[in-house]
């Protein structure tokens, strides 16, 4: 016997460039992750901040601003309470998705109430890879192929693996990433999640308050002319796949006594999940096989879906997947704001905005019930979380 | 240093386009914005564009990270005319003027440390938020012998009321130059909204917004006449009682507050800070000021006497003598280094008055909500009091404060090298007796120093760290290392009896006590040293050291400088009268008879003049700090005027005495030759 666990509210900060122009370039980690939490909680004032049960924060790279147990970190840093415990946890791409299903099952199990969940990943403080010390028999031991460390090389892999997904389709795919971006940006989509935050710059201070990555003007013809850097004739550019970015946010979570308590609205209902493991060197097949899972688990088709909010690390790991469940390459239901092509991808971050367009678009389409959360994640992993309107 | 720009950028937010006005000079948060020249040809710039800009709904001014600003930067004060000091006051009135004209709303969003200027240019915008990080704010002007003239005497009244404008600008200034914490600011009315430092530039701007839109609207409830007579009566009587007008900042400053709090013209009122400022900032007691802060603020933080040797790391510490002096150096020892410690001394009596003291000090932090019970708990248990030196085993640095005779100390010192390690610092906390002579029939004579406290040990920050020839590197930083350690300023001083400040003290207050052979009276002579500006007046001074204490450094300096320190009868007669001081303070302050009946007036004088009395003992003491420069006891005049202003209590606007005496051209006129020289940081 389980209780249910709510989807109350999320807030992020805009993405930005992970350069040492773009906008996070000299604000900390943990401050992005702080403003959230705080915006957070002003958003919903009928929640007490001490009676936060735990927060759970991702970060990939958990050295330096992301290092200190986060959770912790950030319960004291946003001014909780010295009573609100915190934690850290990391599954790389997945890591904010895990955070919410890890509060989401505290509060399922009746052990928590009020637990706020989320990510960060500040790829300028924090290149990839460049904190890691992977064990050599990783190699020596063939457990996997170098490319397997090397993400852009899982996704050619995975063009190997499916020779009907061309450049061109992945191409394609970006292009509507980028499109679908411009226009939820344009119908203001984000504005319910996407708090305006100051941050230092060596002009002083200024504020950003729409993410930096998108490029709205792509065309196939400038896509379709970027150089493939992984690989000679390779097929991923920087184009067709997510970006370096600096993000934070993430949600809060309530038990059904919290929401009638404080008198919450809650938007979803977290219903099951599923993470699988598949081979590191085309990692991004993940997806797949964890929303097979879970649709076995809840006796579900990709039918009974209403709307899938996937992150896109490559577009050969979405066409993949469309592909899979015979959906179309401009399939309305999937990521139908765009993703993480055109908004970025700060990698433990990311499955927090997930969850906060999954619940934009239930807001938004009355007549959707049940929606999906999917990503790929680094070393061959799959996740997914099934989401239903509360 | 850098200087600070102001640096412009806009956001367009849902009520309009409003900028941010960035305070940077581009350094970290140790080396603060302030405002010269420069700053304010870059404000000027910002300014015009400001005021051009047709679109703009707001401003927030802001600053660095950390840092707002903290006011005017003082090296540019020094040597500076009439005529610069009016024309630096009307730059920033001018440019600051125009910031409170701007046709839009504007806020201070106080970020972090402000005072001074900075202050003032918060004071000009329509509103202002304050960070609870915001942890110093403060006008030291007046502290300096100036006063806030880019309008803070006017806007502060008409903003806080006069009350707190005269609590903030000249009490809090005279007060050794007092800070409010963030709580206390706010409380007084210098910000508008108080909030949160996680997210304050957010939390600012959204109240920006918010007051632009209407939602939100700022009441303000001032009036400034409330208590204006009590506030300045209370400004005057702090003035008097610091200075005894021997500064005109803190009055020309109580004057500008009225004429502002009794609705003075602005424009006017800035005028007369250019008035002001034109003849403050180039007299002597504000010049003295500046090189007064850099010594005290800058010089002796620094260290720069301490030598290039690894300081002994101290793990345990032993005080021998739990009197009255050493349980004062236990509870500061324990307080600061936190490291188990032996209080020792030959009575048990002595002992438990001791550790009723040391348990007392800890206990009242407690009350004060400033230290743990647990914390407190913790302390009280490493201290050991004994009266066998076996317990000292161990220690890293011993400190000796026992009764002033060279054979229990050198019998101390003898005991103690036979249970601490070969290289365990000893110190003593001798004020006259020879360190090098302490030291000579040790093993080890090399790890001896002199660190003299002052009483109240809890309230004087100095230390005199006193080196002999023999004393090591090792030792000598050690010795440094742990000053700072307990929150003291070390001044560094030759093995010569009564070190730096007794030494000059006593000759000074003895010239002044000479006057009553001339028939001079006590409260005549007090008050004519008062009025130089010094706290207080000798009688007054021997009265706090104890008169047979005064009596026993006199006479070792007699004995040491016999041609220089004499010891008059009267003199002897307080020393020897066995009372607490030398006015009775249950009946007034009379003088106590037998004190007065000791006075022997020698024949065929005349009483001397205020003027008189105060030349002697001037005149007295540059002649006592000239021999010690000449002899090596100090290494110049600075270390003097540190001395003087930590221990004595001197003030910044005589610059210890030596500045005084090089402005007065009395330096000049007894030995042709100043004491500050362009070296030291004189102008």
């Amino acid at each position: 016997m389980t209780a249910e666990a709510f989807y109350v509210d999320g807030v992020r900060v805009p993405i930005g460039r992970a350069r040492d122009d773009g906008y996070y370039a000299h604000t900390r980690a943990d401050d992005l992750a702080v403003r959230a939490v705080r915006a957070l909680l002003e958003r919903n004032p009928d929640v007490p901040r001490e009676r936060i049960d735990d927060v759970v924060w991702a970060a990939t790279a958990q050295v330096g601003d992301q290092g200190l147990t986060l959770g912790r970190s950030l319960a004291i840093l946003a001014g909780l309470g010295q009573g609100v415990p915190g934690y850290a946890v990391d599954r790389m791409c997945a890591g904010a998705l895990t955070a919410i299903v890890n509060a989401g099952n505290a509060i399922r199990v009746g052990a928590q109430d009020l637990v706020l969940a989320g990510g960060v990943e500040h790829m300028g403080h924090h290149p990839m890879g460049a904190e890691l010390d992977p064990n050599p028999r990783f190699l020596a031991d063939r457990l996997v192929d170098p490319s397997a460390l090397v993400m852009g090389n899982t996704a050619e892999n995975l063009h190997d693996r499916f020779p009907d997904i061309t450049r061109e389709r992945c191409d394609g795919f970006a292009l509507l990433s980028q499109e679908r971006t411009a226009k939820a940006l344009a119908d203001g989509v984000f504005d319910q999640h996407v708090v305006p935050t100051t941050v230092w710059s060596p002009d002083g201070w200024r504020v950003v308050d729409v993410d930096e990555h998108p490029r709205p003007g792509t065309t196939l013809e400038s896509l379709s002319g970027l150089h493939s850097p992984f690989r000679p004739g390779g097929r991923v550019t920087a184009g067709n796949a997510a970006g370096l970015n600096d993000g934070a946010g993430g949600v809060l979570l309530a038990s059904a006594a919290a929401v009638e308590e404080h008198g919450l609205t809650p938007k979803m209902r977290m219903v099951d999940y599923a993470f699988v493991g598949v081979e590191p060197e085309t990692m991004g097949y993940g997806p797949i096989p964890a929303t097979e899972r879970l649709l076995a688990r809840t006796g579900l088709t990709i039918d009974d879906l209403d709307v899938i909010e996937m992150n896109e690390a490559f577009a050969v790991q979405c066409v993949a997947f469309l592909d899979h469940f015979d959906l179309p390459l401009d399939s309305d239901k999937v990521n139908p704001y765009g993703g993480a092509i055109a908004m970025g991808h700060p990698l433990a971050f990311s499955g927090a905005r997930l969850a906060m367009q999954l619940a934009a678009y239930l807001d938004r389409h009355s007549d959707a019930q049940r929606g999906l959360t999917t990503m790929c994640v680094g070393l061959g992993m799959g996740a997914a979380v099934l989401w239903e309107r509360a | 240093m850098r200087h600070t720009e102001f640096k412009l950028t806009t956001t367009e937010r849902p009520v309009g386009r409003i900028a941010i006005l960035t305070m940077d000079n581009g350094e970290d948060h140790t080396k603060p914005n302030t405002f010269g020249e420069e700053a304010f040809a870059s404000l000027t710039a910002a300014l015009d564009e400001l005021e051009a800009a047709e679109d703009l709904k707001g401003l927030l001014l802001t600053g660095k990270r950390f840092i707002f600003a903290v006011g005017a930067d003082l090296t540019a004060f020094e040597g500076m005319d009439a005529e610069l000091a009016r024309e630096g006051g009307r730059r920033g009135h001018e440019a600051f003027a125009r910031l409170q004209a701007l046709s839009f709303p504007t806020l201070a969003a106080i970020n972090g440390a402000c005072m001074g200027g900075g202050l003032e240019i918060a004071l000009h915008c329509d509103y202002r938020t304050l960070s609870t990080g915001a942890q110093v704010l403060a006008f030291p002007e007046v502290f300096l012998s100036i006063l806030p003239a880019w309008g803070g005497t006017q806007l502060a009244p008409r903003i806080v009321g006069a009350r707190n404008a005269v609590e903030t600008i000249v009490v809090n200034a005279l007060n050794n130059n007092q800070t409010m914490r963030p709580a206390e600011a706010f409380e007084r009315g210098f910000a508008d909204r108080f909030i949160d430092s996680a997210t304050f530039l957010d939390d600012s701007l959204a109240f920006l917004e918010r007051l632009i839109s209407g939602e939100e609207t700022v009441e303000r409830d001032v009036d400034p006449t409330e208590g204006l007579e009590e506030a300045l009566d209370n400004g005057r009587n702090m003035a008097d009682g610091k200075t005894s007008g021997a500064t005109r900042a803190p009055y020309l400053a109580l004057e500008l507050i009225e004429f502002a709090a009794r609705g003075g013209d602005l424009a006017e009122g800035r005028q007369r800070e250019q008035d002001a400022l034109a003849e403050l900032l180039p007299s002597r007691q504000a010049q003295a000021s500046v090189y007064a802060f850099d010594l005290v603020q800058n010089r002796v933080r620094k260290q720069p006497w301490k030598p290039d040797a690894a300081p002994r790391r101290i793990q345990k510490a032993a005080v021998i003598g739990a009197g009255l002096m050493g349980a004062q150096l236990g509870a500061l020892h324990l307080q600061r280094l936190e490291v188990p410690l032996v209080m020792k001394d030959i009575d048990d009596t002595v002992l438990d008055t001791c550790r009723q003291h040391i348990e007392g000090e800890l206990d009242k932090r407690v009350a004060k909500g400033r230290m743990s019970e647990g914390k407190a708990r913790f302390l009280k248990g490493l201290v050991t009091y004994t009266t066998s030196y076996d317990e000292v085993e161990g220690a890293d640095w011993v400190i000796e404060a026992v009764l002033e005779r060279m054979d229990l100390k050198k019998g101390i010192f003898a005991e103690l090298e036979k249970v601490v390690e070969p290289d365990a610092i000893l110190a003593s906390n001798t004020s006259s007796l020879s360190i090098a002579e302490m030291a000579a029939d040790l093993a080890h004579p090399e790890r001896v120093v002199g660190f003299h406290f002052f009483n109240p040990v809890k309230v004087l920050p100095l230390v005199e760290v006193i080196r002999t020839d023999a004393a090591s590197d090792e030792a000598l930083a050690t010795a440094f290392e742990t000053a700072k350690k307990l929150r003291k300023s070390a001044v560094p001083c030759g093995d010569e009896p009564a070190f730096i400040l007794n030494r000059l003290l006593l000759r000074f207050n003895a010239a002044a006590v000479a006057s009553l052979r001339h028939g001079n009276d006590f409260q005549e002579i007090d008050t004519a040293i008062r009025k130089l500006g010094l706290p207080m007046g000798p009688f007054v001074v021997f009265g706090l050291v104890g008169l047979e204490v005064a009596l026993h450094t006199a006479e070792t300096l007699q004995a040491a400088f016999p041609d220089r320190f004499e010891v008059d009868d009267s003199f002897r007669a307080m020393g020897e009268s066995g009372l607490p001081g030398v006015y009775d303070w249950s009946k007034g302050g009379e003088v106590y008879p037998e004190i007065r009946e000791a006075v022997v007036v020698d024949d065929d004088v005349t009483p001397r003049t205020e003027e008189q009395i105060q030349r002697a003992a001037l005149e007295a003491v540059a002649d006592e700090a000239r021999h010690m420069i000449d002899d090596g006891v100090v290494a110049d005049a600075r270390d003097i005027d540190t001395a003087l202003m930590l221990g004595a209590g001197f003030p910044f606007f005589l610059g210890g005495i030596c500045r005084h005496l090089d402005q007065i051209g009395l330096s000049e006129e007894l030995f042709g030759r100043p004491f500050v020289t362009a070296e030291d940081g004189a102008a």
